[in-house]
Parts: structure tokens; C-alpha cells; sequence
């Protein structure tokens, strides 16, 4: 059954049911379903099979009592009788507790378990599962209408069962704080949130400095975003933010909370989505599932409460996506004439919204400007502290129109190192014609899973005027490291100061570590006599680092990485640059050149301690 | 809210003879940054994390002399101290009156508590509804008797829960300003039917004019000026 997708649903599910004035009701999945089948995209094989979660499933991410609560709030009058107690486990205002609600729940979460375990197995490659995603769901409470976090749940079990890592990704429009929570120390599993600033938003949590807990610091992202951000500032988020992670963090499955509730017509959020854009991120996600995670891919319907213009569409698209089953031109007309009988207005004939411009979005005007450099600002801080610099090298957020300082030009310089293990060629100023015939060492992890670029990275870096690109290779013509200098990042602390360049990256092959070809690379790459003008900066955030590789732990491995750039003239400084000060073993260093002027020193030096608070 | 809940319990504590490496290592491994130094009489002193530096620029050698000296010398002894059943905002008082950033809990049997700055923000934080999942909602109400009590009864209506309510003198005279923390998250029906009963609210489904609280008119809620 290997390479088919399926769908972990069925009438069952209708039992997770507010009632019908709640936001999230029965109707929802019929909603879904039922335009599903009318579109001829669902056959009785896609059907998952399923049963509700089994007890030490959901004890993974749940407490007994909470979960005994769950039963005893669910026989009718318990909660009449005791509504206290009840609220004592959120079962209170939106989650207000119905007849038959932890059957229902379980049911729910064991979708999701088996939607995990069928692609884990390989019995199938993607599963959607559109009645779950209850994402917000903590150990012991019930918050925002998730009993059960079905989605930490399944992850869990992947976690621990089979055992994937795991790479999370959440669109809907309020961030996953349960799942969040759930893996806060967990190393192994990645979550990413994208979501409306919780600065009124619901549950209020998500800002980027929330970055997880050792030993899974860094494991947490979360990409707040204005509202009426609108589907192009949401799709440049997730461009600048989940494929570098993807590809920084190595996952075996991608898990995704699907919520189409920032869509402009949901009551529930302002994000403005349109469903065009859903479906432009549904097919980043196939693409990602199948370039970083083998095609392992569970979906999960997450949130989404405008059921007749939204919800079904959006499900279908994602279906339509994950499945490779082609929707009609027009939805069909019989689905339609279902909704007219019902009291809403019934939905035009099209799938999506037709493209539209600009300024007839009204996102010409200077509040949307204002919404796109505040959510530039945040993207920025958070691909810093989220991927590594040669991730960011790989993965570089399109140009900005900065000013570009170009390095004065000096003849392309060779040099030898004898490694320990072979003798190896040091190049500067390669042209990109001469990166284009080389070949690189798989144990360049950054490249590895880039697949198809790997070679173009570093010919388009070297393409940029104000960058340099030097690599050490074997006679043979492999590449096994190589340094980046780059303009810094717009936005930046240092960005502004004139004459200043940044270490983007020094990476070293696996096998070719321990061997003293980062210093000796990063020695070679500083000699040319421009850099006496310049200074290079560099940091090193201790939750980027390859530990597991090395063996060693951060604190010693910052001792390593600072006795690198010491050799190349380098110094550590201390600075309260907020990214540097949120972890003892982050490293910042700096090489000031010997005709940096006294004024331009000092300006630099000045910006090492500011004491303010640039996060945004 | 008193000092004895707010507090942190049996926190620990140094000897006066002690030296500053020991208290120093004492509150790397606790990550915190103040220490009541207790005698067998009680306590004495209390050492904060900067009593334990040198001046940045000093010698080594000052640094390493430091490090041995007892504790007795580098202390604030006589410290200001409060009782557990204070009221937190006395405490917050004395911290700012005295510029200190912690008070050691005294009782009749001795010291029970310390409490610092990082627990007055916990205080705050509980104050304001952070800690919770929950949706916000500013409002600039009228500084009238009853206003605020109208205005919350329509959050009331639509059976929505209030985690927190903050109010503070308005950006006009004669408004005040209110921050709710509702424990929903479908917020828009409340923000809606707060603008309907004619009290002007921002929050899900009105997010206000522009991205940027303050920029487009209407003054933001305090505090978001430096995001």
C-alpha cells in the first residue's frame, strides 16, 4: 500500500460536539465530508480504520485524574451537579462538557494515533486527519476547545514507539501552546508555530523568545504574526522559516495542525488568509514532507469555524493535495443547493478565491506596510535564533535592497593543508563556474538535505558582490568546508555599522572534523589585505551546534569554537545582544582590522552593550 | 494577595563565614540571585549577586581575593525585611522606597520566606491574566461609578469567563483604561457586543487601526511602545 495516502475520518467523529450554537460542532465534519464525496475525491479505500486512543497513549501527554475527569464530567448532570470541580479542569465557557465527551475525545486522538502509525509503518504515505489537531489541550486542563491533545498524543507515541523525529508544523491561527508544551525539553521533536500575535489573540503565548528548555532548547519556534498579514506575508514567514528549519533539523516525519481559521471570512482570528493561500502552503508541505522527511506526512484539520464558505473547501484542497485526486473545475452544484437550506447564504462555484492584486486587497496603503516590516522584523529574529548560520547561508531571505558593500577585488589566492586525513586545496575568490564543478562531501549535513541546490549554495553565494565564499577541497575536487562572509542581516544590531561583515557560516564535512581545517580555513580566508579594513563579526548560538556529533557539551564546545577564531585573530567580546545573552555558553566574536579607523571602532564598540531591548 | 503567597518557601541560605566562591556557587546552582546569610542568632544580612562581582576593569588578583573573603564582609547587613501577611503591594513599596531587590520574610519564628523582584513580576503576571490561555481586550471606559461594572456584565451575558481585569487612570482625564484577560477563545462575539452596548474595545476581531497600537489614532495599551 506503500505510497498512498488515506484519510482517518469517519461519521464516528461527529461525536466531538459542542452542541449546535458552539464554534466547533457536529456539523463541521459532515460540512467536510460531505463536499468531499460530492467532489468524487473520497472512495470507501481511503478510509483509515481507527478506535479510540488506548489509555498509556494518552497517558503520554495526560494525567489519570485529568483523564478519569474527562469520564466522570461526561455522564449527563455531572457537571451540573459538581461545576466547580469542573472548571478545575478547564471544563467550563468553551469547553462546557456534553454527553459522551471523553469517548468522543479518545476517539479523536486514536484517529490521530493511527494516522501516524499507518504512515510510520509505511502502510501509507500521507494521512489526513481532518477531526483533530486539538492543539491546545494541556496535561491536566481542557483549553480552547481540545479535550485531548490528539496531535502531542500521536507525536509522542512516534516519538517514543517507532522512535521518528519528529518536525511539527502549525498553521492554524492561534498558537499550538498544548503541543508546545507537551515537548518544551524534548530535543527529538521539533515544533513550529505560525500564528496571530498573542498580543490579543488567544491563548496569548507564541512570542519568538519562547525557544524551549534543556535540552530541547531551540526546538521551539514560534513565528507571531501581525494580523491582516494576509496570504503573502504568511507565505514569506513560512518560506524564510519551516524549510531551513526542515532542513536544519533533520526530521523522519512531519506532523502538521492544518487550522484554516486565520481565513479572512472565520470569526475566530484577523490573519486575512485567503483559501488560495492555504492551498499554496498545502503544497509546500508535500514538498517538504517529501524532501526533508521521506514523504512521512500526517495532517490534521486543526481549527476552522466559517463551515460552509472555509471549512469544507479548505479541507478539500488539503485532501486534493495529500491525496493527488483532482478536484472538479466547480464545486459541484448539488453540495451547494445542500447549503442553501441552510439559514447562511450559500457559497459561489469556485474552490478558492480568484488571485487578486495588491491594491485590491487594500494592502498598498501604510498600515499594510506597517504589517509587513513588523512581521520582516519578527521573521528575522526568528530565523536567527531558530537556524544555524550555515542553514541561513543555504536558505537566504530574498534580498532587501540594503546597501551592498562590495570587497575591493585581490587576485583568487590558493593554499594547501595537510589534514590528518589527505592533503586538501584552500581557494578564495572562487568564480561560481568553478564551485559548479566541484563536488560536496555528504558529511556537509546543511547541503544534504538542500538535494538539488547543494552545489548551486555555494555558487550563488559567491555570486553576491558582497560576499565571499573560501573552501577547502581534496585534490579530487570535493568539497569538505567551507567559511561564508556575508553582509549581516538587515535588522540587526551590527547591520547599520559601515565596513562590517559577518561570518555567516564555518562548516567542516563529518568525517573531516577534529582535523584543524576550520581554523586553518578561517586563517586563510582573513589574510587577504582588504579585511585590515574591515571588521568580521560572528556568533554562535550553544542550541545550533552539532553536539551529538562532537560529543561534547556546550560549554566545551564553545571553548573549541572560540580557539577556532582566536587562531584567525579573532576575539570574544561580551555583549547584551539579547540573542548572545539568552544562553552562558553563546559565543560572539569579533576581528577588527588594523586600519579600522579609531571612530569606527568605537562605534562598534559602543553597540557591544546597548542594554534596550530590540526583540520585537 | 499577601507576602506569604507570593513568596518562595525555605529558601536557602549561607552562613556569614562562608565565602563569596561558596555563595556564588550556591546561587549558580539554584539560578537565583539573592541569598538571606542566616547566623545561629537569625538572620543577619542578605548578599546579592552584584555584592559577589568585582567592578568590571579590575585586577584578577582583586577577583580572586574576593572569592575568599566571608560573607559578613560583603553583605547588606540589617537588611529590610517584611512579615508574611503583607500585602504584596507594601512589599512592592519597600522594595522601590529602599531600592533593594529583595525582602526576607521574617515571622515570629524566624525567617520563612524571601521575596524578590522576579516573584513580584510572577505576582504581576498572575495579575494580568498571562499565565493562562486567554484573549485580551482593552477598553477606555468613562471614570464614572457603574461603567466598568456595565461593561464587564456584557462579557458576563455571553457566559465568557474574566481571568483578569486591570484598570488604571485613562490616557484621557477622566477615562479609565481596562486590560481583560477573557478565558475564551472566541473573543470577537464579547469584543462586539462590548462596542454595541457603546464601550469602544479592541482586541480579537478589532484589532484596532494599523498593526501598531498608538499608530493609527486611538493611544495603545501601555507597555507595547518598546515591542
Amino acid at each position: 500500500m506503500s505510497g498512498t495516502a488515506a484519510l482517518a475520518a469517519g461519521d464516528r467523529l461527529a461525536a466531538y460536539d459542542f452542541g449546535p450554537a458552539h464554534p466547533f460542532q457536529a456539523g463541521r465534519l459532515d460540512a467536510g465530508l460531505s463536499l468531499l464525496r460530492a467532489a468524487k475525491v473520497l472512495d470507501d479505500g481511503d478510509l483509515l480504520a481507527f478506535g479510540p486512543a488506548a489509555d498509556a497513549d494518552l497517558e503520554l501527554v495526560h494525567d489519570r485524574d485529568y483523564l478519569e475527569a474527562l469520564a466522570r464530567f461526561a455522564a449527563p448532570g455531572a457537571e451540573a451537579a459538581d461545576p466547580v470541580g469542573a472548571a478545575g479542569f478547564g471544563l467550563v465557557g468553551d469547553n462546557r462538557p456534553f454527553p459522551g465527551m471523553d469517548a468522543a475525545a479518545r476517539l479523536v486522538a486514536g484517529a490521530t494515533v493511527a494516522a501516524v502509525d499507518a504512515v510510520a509503518a509505511g502502510d501509507r504515505t500521507h494521512v489526513f486527519a481532518p477531526v483533530a489537531g486539538l492543539h491546545h489541550a494541556q496535561r491536566r486542563r481542557a483549553v480552547g476547545f481540545c479535550l485531548v491533545n490528539d496531535v502531542a498524543v500521536a507525536i509522542a507515541r512516534a516519538s517514543r514507539t517507532w522512535p521518528l523525529r519528529v518536525l511539527y508544523v502549525d498553521l492554524d491561527a492561534h498558537h499550538g501552546d498544548g503541543v508546545q508544551a507537551a515537548f518544551y525539553d524534548d530535543p527529538r521533536v521539533c515544533t513550529v508555530s505560525l500564528h496571530e500575535t498573542g498580543r490579543y489573540l488567544f491563548p496569548g503565548t507564541g512570542e519568538v523568545h519562547e525557544l524551549g528548555r534543556p535540552p530541547g532548547t531551540g526546538r521551539s519556534v514560534n513565528v507571531p504574526l501581525e494580523p491582516r498579514t494576509g496570504d503573502e506575508g504568511f507565505l514569506a514567514a513560512f518560506d524564510a522559516v519551516v524549510e531551513p528549519l526542515a532542513a536544519a533539523f533533520r526530521p523522519d516525519l512531519l506532523v502538521t495542525q492544518n487550522g484554516c481559521d486565520g481565513h479572512a471570512g472565520d470569526p475566530l482570528s484577523d490573519l486575512t488568509l485567503s483559501l488560495r493561500g492555504y492551498r499554496d502552503l498545502a503544497r509546500r508541505l508535500h514538498r517538504l514532507a517529501h524532501r526533508h522527511c521521506g514523504g512521512r506526512w500526517v495532517a490534521t484539520g486543526g481549527g476552522g469555524y466559517d463551515l460552509e464558505r472555509v471549512v469544507p473547501r479548505a479541507w478539500a484542497l488539503l485532501w486534493s493535495e495529500l491525496s493527488g485526486r483532482r478536484l472538479p473545475t466547480r464545486v459541484p452544484a448539488a453540495w451547494l443547493a445542500g447549503l442553501a437550506a441552510r439559514p447562511a447564504s450559500p457559497g459561489p462555484g469556485w474552490w478558492m478565491e480568484p488571485r487578486r492584486r495588491r491594491r485590491e486587497e487594500g494592502r498598498d496603503g501604510p498600515a499594510a506596510r506597517e504589517v509587513e516590516e513588523r512581521n520582516r522584523r519578527t521573521v528575522r529574529t526568528v530565523r536567527r535564533l531558530a537556524l544555524p548560520p550555515s542553514v541561513r547561508v543555504v536558505y537566504p531571505l530574498a534580498a532587501q535592497g540594503g546597501t551592498t558593500q562590495r570587497l575591493p577585488g585581490w587576485e583568487p589566492r590558493a593554499g594547501r593543508y595537510q589534514a590528518p586525513r589527505g592533503p586538501l586545496v584552500l581557494r578564495d575568490r572562487c568564480p561560481a563556474s568553478l564551485l559548479r564543478r566541484l563536488e560536496v562531501d555528504p558529511g556537509i549535513h546543511t547541503f544534504v538535505r538542500a538535494a538539488e541546490q547543494e552545489r548551486e549554495v555555494l555558487a550563488r553565494i559567491a555570486e553576491e558582490p558582497a560576499s565571499e565564499v573560501v573552501v577547502a577541497h581534496t585534490p579530487e575536487g570535493v568539497v569538505v568546508g567551507y567559511v561564508a562572509v556575508l553582509e549581516p542581516e538587515p535588522g540587526t544590531r551590527f547591520a547599520s555599522l559601515p565596513g562590517l561583515l559577518e561570518v555567516g557560516a564555518v562548516e567542516v564535512a563529518t568525517g573531516w572534523r577534529r582535523g584543524g581545517v576550520a581554523s586553518a580555513l578561517l586563517r586563510f580566508a582573513v589574510e587577504p589585505d582588504p579585511f585590515a579594513d574591515r571588521i568580521l563579526v560572528a556568533s554562535g548560538l550553544a542550541w545550533h551546534w552539532d553536539l551529538d556529533q562532537s560529543g561534547l557539551s556546550a560549554v566545551a564546545y564553545r571553548v573549541v569554537l572560540a580557539r577556532v577564531f582566536e587562531a584567525a585573530g579573532f576575539e570574544v567580546l561580551q555583549t547584551d545582544e539579547p540573542e548572545i545573552a539568552y544562553h552562558p555558553a553563546n559565543l560572539f566574536v569579533a576581528r577588527v582590522g588594523g586600519r579600522v579607523p579609531p571612530a569606527q571602532r568605537a562605534a562598534f564598540t559602543s553597540r557591544l552593550v546597548r542594554g534596550h531591548h530590540p526583540m520585537p | 494577595m499577601l507576602v506569604a503567597d507570593a513568596m518562595t518557601r525555605r529558601p536557602v541560605t549561607v552562613a556569614p563565614d562562608a565565602t563569596v566562591a561558596a555563595a556564588r556557587s550556591a546561587m549558580r546552582r539554584g539560578r537565583f540571585r539573592h541569598l538571606p546569610v542566616v547566623a545561629a542568632a537569625g538572620l543577619v544580612g542578605v548578599v546579592a549577586a552584584g555584592d559577589l562581582q568585582v567592578p568590571p576593569g579590575a585586577p584578577v588578583e582583586a577577583a580572586e581575593a574576593l572569592a575568599g573573603r566571608p560573607l559578613s564582609e560583603v553583605m547588606s547587613a540589617r537588611p529590610i525585611t517584611v512579615w508574611p501577611d503583607e500585602p504584596v503591594e507594601v512589599a512592592a513599596r519597600l522594595l522601590v522606597d529602599h531600592d533593594v531587590g529583595c525582602l526576607p520574610v521574617l515571622a515570629e519564628e524566624g525567617l520563612v520566606g524571601i521575596l524578590t523582584e522576579s516573584d513580584l513580576f510572577r505576582v504581576l503576571l498572575r495579575l494580568l491574566g498571562g499565565g493562562e490561555p486567554s484573549s485580551r481586550i482593552t477598553l477606555v471606559l468613562p471614570d464614572v461609578p457603574g461603567a466598568l461594572g456595565r461593561a464587564m456584565t456584557v462579557a458576563g451575558d455571553l457566559g465568557v469567563n474574566l481571568l483578569s481585569v486591570v484598570t488604571a487612570a485613562g490616557p484621557e482625564p477622566g477615562t479609565r483604561e481596562v486590560v481583560v484577560r477573557a478565558g475564551t477563545i472566541n473573543a470577537a462575539p464579547v469584543v462586539a457586543a462590548l462596542v454595541a452596548a457603546g464601550f469602544p474595545a479592541t482586541g480579537p476581531g478589532r484589532p484596532g487601526p494599523g498593526a501598531r497600537p498608538g499608530a493609527g489614532g486611538s493611544p495603545g495599551p501601555p507597555g507595547q511602545s518598546g515591542r
